[in-house]
């Protein structure tokens, strides 16, 4: 099996705090390399829960996976990296991207301009935790922002892509890109289109992390680890826009019976209806030997940071145990 | 009986499944924002010590399980950890 050095586990802090910081000192003791906490305003705060995090850890990486520039001006944003920064000194991280469009919605906003807004709210970031003085003219207006206070280390930035002018955006000027997919139709065409937009800004692609950010759930029985994987499956499928539900020829009855089921909240119908050409085009999941033998498959491609996303596991204490026991050694 | 007195009734070579099974109950319960902020502190600092596993850290993790799942906890160190008698001082302490 092809080395990994990086492991990545996202958390979306949805329940009590301290639960994501159990879990987030878990997985550093685990060996995990980066913790990413996703960023919606109906959970709890990602930089509260980052900067408790900074304070019970001492080695893993961590950053919002991802925020967006469009609920936080990207100078504020800057300040809460470079605050946790404070914190966990070199090893704050800051993934940015498009944004989740439902919940956006939900407050009215309507992103526009995204990609031109994200390579902006990069720049911006990037100028202010490296202490330049911000001048910009443009998506957003900066007049000379400046932090009253040091950022000691660099903090690299991660966008957070899935359509092509995304990826290619990341492969321009991103530290790391995470691609929010799982298997190898997705993850090779979207490799395709972040190199090109590396070698266009004169880049490698070797210089920029490429994260596969997957939908995981590993148990050590492969029905425990499916039926935990379904719901996530079922929300992701909705959600997929056509053209990757077509690469992937998932039947658009199938789709629309499990968006039906879902918007009518029955549960149960939805989480039945995922089929396993679902699982497999939006999921790791099974056993800890299946796993491996999936994740191998990704790094083949070219990925350099595999992210372990929800639900993780039927029980996300015991599986970040497996994934350390069994998993990370296949890699690391 | 206090809970401390109760505790250092748990067999030691229970301790490791106690800490597992009570860890299991809170992460896996609904009711854990009625755990008192103090006291998740300190569950953090026992977690980040790995101490989690001495009797002061099952101690600390019995009184959360309380606030947050009452009758899951004595129902646990009574058919889990099957420590009936343990469970019954348990349910008393509860009561009060």
């Amino acid at each position: 099996m092809k080395k990994l050095t990086k492991f990545g586990i996202e958390f979306v802090p949805q329940e009590a705090y301290w639960k994501t910081v159990f879990y987030a000192i878990q997985s550093e003791r685990r060996g995990f390399d980066y913790l990413w906490i996703t960023d919606h305003f109906n959970n709890r705060n990602v930089y509260a829960t980052l900067a408790v995090t900074a304070i019970y850890t001492s080695r893993i990486r961590m950053g919002p996976g991802v925020t967006n520039p469009f609920l936080s001006h990207p100078v504020v944003t800057a300040q809460a990296v470079a605050s946790i920064n404070e914190m966990a000194p070199g090893r704050v991280v800051c993934g940015i991207g498009a944004g989740d469009t439902t919940t956006l919605k939900m407050l009215g906003v309507a992103p526009r301009r995204v990609l031109t807004s994200v390579k902006e709210a990069t720049e911006i970031i990037r100028k202010i935790t490296a202490g330049e003085d911000v001048q910009m003219k443009g998506v957003f207006s900066v007049a000379g922002a400046k932090l009253n206070f040091k950022v000691r280390e660099r903090i690299p930035i991660y966008v957070g892509a899935q359509g092509p002018k995304m990826l290619a955006l990341a492969g321009a000027i991103g530290d790391g890109v995470l691609i929010n997919a799982s298997s190898k139709k997705d993850i090779e065409p979207a490799l395709g289109h972040v190199r090109e937009g590396a070698e266009e800004a004169g880049r490698k692609i070797d210089e920029i992390d490429v994260a596969a950010y997957a939908s995981f759930s590993v148990d050590e029985e492969e029905k425990k680890a499916i039926e935990a994987a379904c719901p996530v499956v079922a929300f992701i499928v909705a959600g997929s826009p056509q053209n990757i539900l077509e690469r992937h020829g998932i039947p658009e009855a199938d789709v629309q019976s499990i968006r039906d089921a879902l918007a009518r909240k029955e549960w149960g119908k939805a989480f039945s209806s995922v089929t396993p050409e679902m699982l497999s085009a939006f999921s790791i999941y099974g056993t800890p030997d299946m796993c491996s033998d999936k994740i191998s498959r990704l790094l083949k491609l070219g990925v350099t940071q595999f992210v372990v996303g929800s639900p993780i596991g039927p029980n996300v204490r015991k599986s970040i145990d497996t994934i350390g026991e069994r998993i990370l050694p296949n890699f690391k | 009986m206090s809970l401390e007195e109760i505790v250092q009734e748990i067999p030691e070579e229970k301790l490791e499944d106690a800490w597992r099974r009570l860890v299991d109950l809170l992460l896996g319960s609904s009711k854990a924002n009625k755990i008192p902020a103090e006291m998740s502190k300190t569950i953090l600092s026992h977690w980040q010590r790995d101490t989690l596993k001495s009797r002061g850290g099952v101690r600390q993790l019995l009184e959360a399980a309380f606030y947050a799942e009452p009758e899951k906890s004595v129902s646990l160190v009574s058919e889990k950890l099957k420590l009936p008698g343990v469970a019954e001082k348990l349910a008393k302490v509860e009561r009060r």
